[in-house]
């Protein structure tokens, strides 16, 4: 209950600064630790988790917590980075304009965060999911100024929309069917066969559009417009993450359709892929990022996926408990890299990392920092990294025994270990080693921005190591799974596996081949971009498979020309038969007026003289003088009275 | 002691309207004069919503059947089976407090009037009263006359006061809605000469005793006589609405229609539209509307689609907001076709909500006008440099229209959908297809105009002024809170939309 205090509490900081919001994270994030110790010394709540039910809010829409293993992490999870990078733009933000706006925004996204991973029913969380769209897209556009700033919040508005619609009825048939948005009571609910294939799916649909997953991913690398700590908090370590945990809130739905598991899994996988092989030739260092966060959301996606599947063939769900590893362990690293580009941005006042270079003797903790967030990436033990996105692959693996769709997708997510490895150390050496190139000098920056990175470096290099420490693994936390038991027996059953051994490898070659590239210029970069092979491939790739492109021409040319139809044929049509008609009418009562003139007025002068003459009178009474119309009106409706009694004499007569 | 309040919000404003055009021509008494009896007829409004609710001793009159929260009944021309029926209702109470709020805070918007000032505030009390008793009406014959009413101070609103092409809007705002009007008086003489003797009633235009007629006999003259009738009723409402394709009188009233107008006129006078669809259309005709539903559903979602997609294309800031009313009361008739309880609570409460947001909106045009003289949307560029209280609340008026979950306008779309979804099934996808233009439209149309550079071509201009700050906040504060906490309206209207539904759906 003291959580839902702190919702309210964020959100009234409209009018203070930093203090206010920093002072209200850290009191949920005191409320959350509170929660994730009590529920895991007691052994976590498993499967079943447990309600706190706060008010009715609407005729039996209640609004309330759900609070069990995976909220309380994500609750932890959450309020934890929002604090450290809230102490982080103390720094960063120091000198910009508008603070209030941006401490009450990330305050706000706060609550909209927390409140989306603590509901206990899907309308609830639909409502929160919307106010961190909202947030999001007001934070994107924090430098409203900047044309390029606007457009991209424009665009993750829209692009996320088309996902929150899905979701939007997703939660429609599920309340329609179940008649209950609640959480719990749909697990105990059996969806009619012909739904339980699509009601997942919706639900994904939205997770496509938040997590930024192929084909709803363009407006991710345009969001990196806004400030650093905004990409870092909400486009890499929280918000994306959101459709992660929706996924894995209805994963009880996912499990039980063959083919929204594959959906889910194949479009983990390719994405996993498909953002990595942009990522490799991105100059912008948040860019690399994005695509990067991209990347490692579609592993979650496919840890999901064939988690579920093999939940479906009567496995254990190794494939849940490592993607919400991964999800932890990357919200820590991505969290790092994010801030530590932020603080060489700081630095050298440009995202463009062909200016940059040689910044590791001037930016010690900030070079060192990154380099553990990009080993820890990459996947090298122990770094965190290594552990969750190994057992991924090796889930993907498994899955893949059966199934060779699964199969393909190992074999992408494979080759995205090479990519990862390469772009990771790409930026890295472009960035901090080799000369300077950037113009000015050079400082490392202030400690309220060095501090969050070394703890976040921190989690990154244990994150990994930590979990074993509690005993029994990870997945002991999450349900659906009870882990390998003992530390040991853990660590045999990873490195005895030779699949460790190949992605390990991968990683390593990825890396190495980045040192010869980027470090000792062995084979200059530019035989990519211009050897007749590859040319066209990085052609491709610079312009994002032209998606964007497809995109732009389908929003402005189709819908907006089909916009333009729709007006002219309002204009033209509609309203020119409507003109036509009272035309047609004038041209009527002309008619008339000339039959009468030339025709009855020649026979009946007289009474034509009077009708003329109550013409003018009606004439000049049109002169805006308004008691005159009322009393017009008046004499109207006793005509009309008069009728209706002439009808009815003559009806009942 | 019982206290004759609905006859009392209807005298208190006509005795306004009466004060305020005896007084002298230059006379800026008006204002107070009309801004004190929307007030009182406002707190009347209140005080009848809460005794309602709260079961409050307050002397309301009630009667026989406890189906209306407020009963007023006197013999007028008992032969002809006319009488003076006033009932309120939950489809009606929502809708009466915000015909008394948006004109009270439309009478302060518009404090600086100086064109004819006794005649302008006089006519938008005239307003008030005789929406409000387009509300209240029990008798069909005391309807009409209060329906065609509405129409004259709207016409000399428009026709005086508007805009460079006003004479043309205004006679086309006056034929086109007449026109509705008088299809659907051919239907209230077909309730009066078959239906009521049909339903042993005899011929009444008591709408009372008809509707709990009718209740007891839905399928009363079969669809043979249902159909058509319903058919003429749904005309008259849908062109009131309005509904895609009746519907090109409205862009030309707004863009024409002076501010206060268009709040009225967007924001009530479309509602009676809606009103009486539920409240004639559905309530005397139950085999129809339940054999019908696809008509109301699908000009309901044409009109949601096209509007939006007109809106699109649109330049002015007025004309945009005028499709989007059109598109956005779509959503009324999409309710009304559900058959549902949450969906015809969705529907009305969509009234009510389109109401308040529609209004902040046209109110927002409204100061654009008079700030930067341009409602030019490629004209208005980077307001949140000059103007932010102005932009602040064009973010969060657009975001409510645009259904962002928090505020009200998520609320009602949300039950419209669910509602709609068990006879729609997977084509609900088309109408969500809506939502999305709608998000373009207004995302885009913020795009320009509050963020980018500022357009330097429009000169030194302000924020909001004193009086155009209060009513768009107190609308705001609604906003929010009907977001946040949309029980209390939803409470009102629950009952009513769940009898209506067990009408409709005791048939199939």
């Amino acid at each position: 209950m003291g959580f839902l205090l702190s919702i309210l509490l964020g959100k009234k900081v409209w009018e203070g600064g930093a203090p206010f919001t920093i002072g209200s994270i850290a009191f949920s994030l005191a409320v959350s630790l509170y929660l994730l110790v009590d529920v895991f010394t007691t052994g976590g709540l498993g499967a079943v988790g447990e309600e706190v039910i706060a008010f009715e809010w609407i005729g039996g829409i209640e609004i309330g917590l759900l609070i069990d293993n995976l909220s309380v992490l994500l609750l932890a999870l959450v309020s934890f980075l929002c604090l450290l990078i809230a102490i982080y733009s103390v720094g960063y933000m120091h000198k910009e304009e508008g603070k209030p706006r941006y401490y009450a925004e990330i305050a706000l996204f706060t609550a909209g965060m927390l409140g989306t991973v603590s509901a206990h029913n899907f309308l609830q969380m639909l409502i929160f999911w919307e106010i961190m769209g909202l947030c999001s897209y007001l934070l994107i556009g924090f430098w409203y100024t900047k044309p390029e700033a606007a457009s991209a919040a424009k665009k993750a508005f829209l692009v996320t929309r088309i996902g929150d619609v899905l979701f939007l009825i997703g939660v429609i048939v599920l309340f329609i069917v179940t008649g209950t948005f609640n959480i719990l009571d749909i697990q105990g609910a059996t969806l009619p066969a012909h739904l339980i294939t699509i009601v997942p799916l919706l639900l994904f649909g939205g997770a496509v559009g938040k997590s930024a997953q192929f084909p709803l991913h363009v407006w991710l690398p345009d969001a990196m417009e806004g400030p650093t700590t905004v990409s870092a908090l909400i486009h890499a370590a929280t918000m994306v993450k959101a459709g992660v945990f929706l996924t894995a809130r209805s994963f009880f739905l996912i499990k039980e359709s063959p083919e929204a598991i594959l959906v889910v899994g194949v479009i983990g996988g390719f994405t996993a892929f498909y953002a990595a092989t942009m990522a490799l030739v991105a100059n912008d260092i948040k860019r690399v990022l994005a695509y990067s966060t991209i990347s490692q959301i579609g592993y979650m996606m496919l840890g999901l996926g064939a988690g579920a599947y093999l939940v479906h063939q009567g496995h254990e769900a190794l494939g849940y408990t490592f993607a919400i590893f991964h999800l932890m362990n990357h919200a820590f690293f991505k969290a790092l890299l994010f801030l530590g580009s932020g603080s060489v941005i700081h630095a050298v006042g440009t995202n463009d990392m062909r200016l940059m270079g040689g910044l590791r003797k001037k930016m010690r903790i900030t070079s060192m920092t990154m380099l553990i967030g990009a080993i820890s990436i990459a996947g090298i033990p122990p770094f965190s990294g290594f552990w969750s996105k190994d057992g991924i692959l090796e889930v993907a693996f498994e899955a893949g025994g059966t199934n060779t769709i699964f199969l393909l997708i190992w074999v992408l997510g494979i080759m995205t270990v090479f990519m990862t490895a390469f772009y990771m150390f790409r930026m890295w050496f472009m960035t901090f080693a080799g000369e300077k190139r950037s113009p000015g000098e050079v400082h490392e920056s202030p400690k309220s921005m060095t501090i969050p990175l070394m703890i976040l470096a921190f989690f990154a290099l244990f994150s990994g190591v930590l979990t074993f420490a509690t005993g029994g693994g990870f997945g002991q936390f999450i349900f659906f799974e009870a882990g390998h038991g003992s530390v040991l027996a853990e660590l045999v059953h990873v490195f005895s596996n030779p699949l460790t051994y190949l992605s390990i490898g991968m990683a390593f070659s990825g890396i190495l081949f980045a040192y010869v590239v980027y470090y000792r210029q062995a084979v200059s970069s530019d035989v990519f971009t211009s050897s007749r092979a590859t040319k066209g491939i990085h052609k491709l790739l610079v312009n994002r498979y032209y998606m964007d492109y497809a995109y732009n021409m389908f929003g402005l040319k189709i819908a907006w020309g089909f916009a333009k139809v729709c007006d002219w044929f309002d204009r033209k049509a509609i309203d020119g038969f409507v003109n036509g008609v009272s035309k047609g009418g004038i041209l009527f009562s002309k008619a008339n007026d000339w039959f009468d003139r030339k025709g009855v007025d020649g026979l009946v002068d007289g009474v034509s003289n009077n009708i003329v003459g109550a013409g003018r009178r009606l004439r000049k009474s049109q002169t805006g003088n308004i008691q005159g119309y009322l009393a017009a009106v008046v004499l109207g409706i006793c005509f009309i009275i008069a009728l209706t009694w002439i009808l009815v004499t003559i009806n009942g007569g | 002691m019982e206290i004759p309040y609905l006859s009392l919000m209807i005298l208190v404003p006509l005795v306004g309207t009466i004060v305020s055009f005896l007084l002298p021509r230059e006379s800026t008494k008006a204002k107070w004069v009309c801004l004190i009896a929307a007030l009182i007829s406002l707190v009347i409004s209140f005080i009848v919503t809460f005794a309602y609710v709260w079961s409050w001793p307050m002397g309301l009159q009630l009667d026989p059947s406890g189906s209306f929260a407020a009963y007023e009944k006197a013999d007028w021309i008992p032969t002809l089976g006319m009488s003076y029926v006033l009932g309120v209702d939950g489809l009606s109470l929502p809708l009466i407090v915000l015909t008394h709020l948006l004109v009270a805070l439309g009478i302060v918007f518009s404090w600086k009037e100086t064109d004819r000032p006794k005649e302008f505030f006089g006519l938008l009390l005239l307003m008030d009263l005789s929406i409000t008793g387009v509300f209240m009406s029990l008798d069909l014959f005391l309807f009409f006359i209060f329906w065609e009413l509405v129409l004259i101070p709207m016409y000399f609103l428009i026709g005086i006061w508007g805009g460079p092409n006003k004479h043309y809007a205004a006679i086309k705002f006056l034929i086109y809605t007449h026109v509705g009007s008088v299809i659907m008086l051919l239907g209230i003489f077909a309730l009066y000469f078959w239906a009521g003797p049909a339903l042993a009633v005899g011929n009444t235009f008591n709408l009372v005793e008809l509707a709990n007629a009718a209740k007891l006999d839905p399928t009363y003259l079969g669809m043979a006589f249902q159909a058509p009738v319903f058919v003429a009723f749904f005309f008259g409402f849908g062109v009131k609405m309005p509904m895609v394709p009746f519907h090109t009188w409205l862009p030309d009233a707004h863009v024409e229609a002076p501010t206060a107008g268009s709040v009225v006129l967007a924001g009530l006078l479309l509602k009676m539209g809606g009103y009486g669809l539920f409240r004639l259309g559905l309530t005397m005709f139950p085999l129809a509307a339940r054999e019908m539903w696809w008509l109301l559903a699908t000009f309901g979602v044409v009109s949601m689609v096209y509007a939006a997609f007109v809106c699109l294309a649109q330049t002015d800031l007025k004309r945009l907001i005028a499709y989007s009313s059109i598109s956005h009361m779509g959503f009324v008739l999409l309710g009304a076709s559900s058959t549902l309880t949450i969906g015809i609570a969705g529907g009305i409460f969509q009234m009510f909500n389109h109401g308040l947001i529609t209004a902040v909106l046209f109110m927002l045009a409204g100061v654009a006008k008079r700030s930067c003289h341009t409602r030019d949307i490629s004209k208005l560029t980077g307001l949140v440099q000059k103007m932010p209280l102005f932009s602040f609340i064009l973010m969060v008026s657009f975001f409510a229209s645009l259904g962002l979950p928090g505020l009200n306008g998520f609320v009602s779309e949300f039950m419209v959908f669910a509602g709609s979804y068990e006879s729609f099934g997977r084509y609900l996808i088309i109408p969500l297809l809506a939502i999305i233009i709608t998000g373009a439209y207004y995302i885009w149309t913020m795009h320009k105009m509050v963020f980018g550079d500022f357009n330097t071509a429009l000169g030194k201009i302000r924020d909001l002024t004193r009086e155009e700050a209060l009513p768009l906040f107190i609308l705001l504060a609604f906003i929010i809170f009907f977001g946040l906490y949309p029980a209390p309206v939803i409470g009102l209207i629950e009952p009513y939309a769940a009898g209506l539904s067990s009408l409709l759906g005791g048939l199939g």
